[in-house]
């Protein structure tokens, strides 16, 4: 997995941990996104960039900027690696 | 027509009321989520602790180990002050920067010297100065003499890790030490929970640390404690053994001195003259105490390796102690001591107790009495009454000082205003009279008050020694095992 994807890992693990199974669930229904229930296993397609953001959007729709919070906390250590014009928006 | 915007304005409100609670819901979910880590991480520290076999170092690597596993910090350091408090030890360090990169490499470089503790306005001293949590955004303003600005900006860009939290480490009202993690975001976005979860980090591994090392410290002294008493047994040993070995030698040419001047003071080589008599009876009774000596140093010697013997024999008591008055009246005399025997118990008849022992503990109390009471007179009494039989000798002389009162019972100890007024004694009579009168179910009797005098004493049950048997009675002979 790349660290786009890692992140994406992180933040669904996160999450998960706050509001249970529904996580993987909210997460899967972002294109260009999938998640395999057993493994947590991420994949991207498309603008790796993008997908990340519309993941965050997912969760901030349904629980707002407290899981964006939780979302930045997660990703931090990944996104930290990145090229700052690399950093999807609602990351930074 | 009317009633449609009312109702989708129910159903709006309705709508964002959901919404509100979903999100307090997701808070309140977080920080439930959030005190577990938390918990599961200070449990994770506890249970690390509790491991004896894992030392304080082991402990500290373990505790950066297990945060990493659990928190998204990009490294975490623990050093640990000396003895001295004058240097910070690296204890330990645990980092998400891969080892083998140049940026890896430097890291734990730096963090693995030893930091030196300066009063100074550094950010290191400031928070165990404080006891609180600084924050630097450089690593620099840490380790500034290792690492120039331009070096410490490089390997932040490289790493990074955007900020270093200084918390300091400690335990019983001290500090021991300061604990460095690094983070990947910058400290305003950091969110409260995660702030939180460092300052009881902090706490705990402080006391974590601090307990292992108290746990080392507590090993090492009970390992000297060990030695040293493994020392002394073997000295008291040795000890007991040389008096064992010279008492035995001893014995014998004594007996013979006894025997000799006995037959002398008897007239078996031909009638004395007054004088004569007189030195040949000062010269046995001399003798007669040596042997009690020795026989006080034997006894002692059986005792610590449990073979002392307690022979009962049915006896005359009050004869006993009329004996050793008259066997100690020439002495008495040289020291101006009235001896005044009182018998309240001229009825007792015989009693069962080991005579030969007995009759050392009366005069080991007679002669105390004679040398701490010269030139005056010492009550002896012998009663019987509430079911119990009094032996006492009281002494009008130096008495006993208070604080030595606890000890005087004890093997070879002598209170210092005794050992002035005589240097030669050995400091075993009084704790071989203990022994002997506890032994046959007896209680040891004293009292004493500092310049005014002394009551040394026994008292037995009457119902456990006294005999209706003859004097021909089967002796009783118990050997005692002391634990």
């Amino acid at each position: 997995m790349d660290l786009y994807e890692q992140a994406a890992e992180k933040i669904i693990t996160e999450q998960e941990a706050v509001i249970g199974p529904i996580a993987v669930e909210q997460a899967n229904k972002v294109s260009g996104l999938r998640v395999d229930r057993a493994s947590h296993k991420v994949t991207i397609q498309d603008d790796k960039g993008k997908v990340l953001n519309k993941l965050v959007q997912q969760y901030e729709h349904l629980f707002g900027q407290t899981s964006v919070a939780v979302c930045k906390d997660a990703a931090s250590s990944f996104i930290s690696k990145l090229p700052a014009q690399e950093v999807p928006s609602l990351l930074r | 027509m009317k009633a449609a915007p009312k109702k989708s304005a129910v159903t709006l409100s309705a709508g964002r009321e959901t919404e509100h609670v979903t999100r307090e819901l997701y808070k309140q979910n977080l920080e439930l989520a959030e005190r577990n880590k938390t918990l599961s991480l200070l449990r994770k520290i506890d249970e690390l602790v509790l491991d004896s076999e894992v030392d304080a170092k082991e402990v500290a690597q373990k505790i950066t180990q297990i945060t990493l596993d659990e928190i998204d910090f990009s490294l975490v350091a623990i050093f640990v002050a000396n003895k001295k408090r004058d240097t910070l030890a690296p204890y330990a360090m645990s980092t998400r920067v891969g080892s083998g990169t140049t940026q890896g490499d430097i890291l734990r470089s730096i963090f693995n010297h030893k930091l030196p503790i300066k009063k100074d306005d550094s950010l290191i001293s400031e928070s165990r100065r404080t006891g609180k949590i600084m924050v630097a955004k450089s690593l620099d303003s840490l380790f500034g003499s290792k690492l120039g600005r331009h070096s410490a900006d490089l390997l932040k860009k490289e790493t990074g890790i955007k900020n270093w939290f200084v918390c300091p480490l400690g335990a019983r009202w001290e500090s021991i030490g300061v604990m460095i993690i690094g983070i990947p975001v910058a400290v305003s976005r950091l969110l409260p929970y995660r702030r939180t979860l460092i300052e009881r980090l902090s706490s705990a591994v402080g006391v974590a640390i601090d307990n292992k090392l108290l746990y080392k410290e507590i090993q090492e002294s009970s390992l000297r404690l060990r030695i040293a008493n493994k020392r002394l047994r073997e000295l008291d040993e040795a000890k007991d053994e040389f008096i064992s070995m010279a008492s035995h030698q001893l014995r014998t040419p004594l007996t013979s001195i006894k025997g000799y001047l006995s037959m002398l003071s008897e007239g078996d080589a031909g009638k004395l003259k007054p004088q004569q008599t007189e030195f040949t009876e000062l010269a046995l009774t001399s003798a007669q105490r040596m042997v009690y000596l020795i026989a006080d140093m034997l006894n002692v010697s059986r005792i610590n390796t449990g073979k002392l013997v307690i022979d009962k024999r049915a006896f005359d008591l009050g004869k006993t102690i009329k004996d050793e008055i008259k066997q100690l009246s020439r002495t008495a005399e040289a020291h101006g001591v009235k001896m005044k025997f009182s018998n309240g118990a001229p009825q007792l008849g015989l009693v069962n107790l080991d005579e030969g022992k007995m009759r050392q503990v009366i005069m080991n109390f007679l002669d105390n009495a004679m040398y701490y009471a010269p030139n005056s007179t010492v009550e002896v009494s012998l009663e019987g009454a509430g079911g119990k039989l009094r032996f006492s000798v009281r002494d009008h002389g130096i008495g006993v000082p208070e604080r030595e009162k606890a000890k005087l019972f004890k093997k070879f100890y002598r209170a210092p205003n005794a050992r002035q007024a005589r240097p030669d004694g050995t400091g075993l009579g009084l704790y071989m009279a203990k022994m002997v009168v506890e032994l046959q179910g007896g209680k040891i009797l004293f009292d004493s008050q500092p310049g005014k005098g002394s009551t040394f004493g026994f008292e037995f049950p009457l119902a456990s020694i006294k005999t209706r048997a003859s004097k021909k009675s089967a002796p009783a002979i118990e050997p005692v095992t002391l634990k």
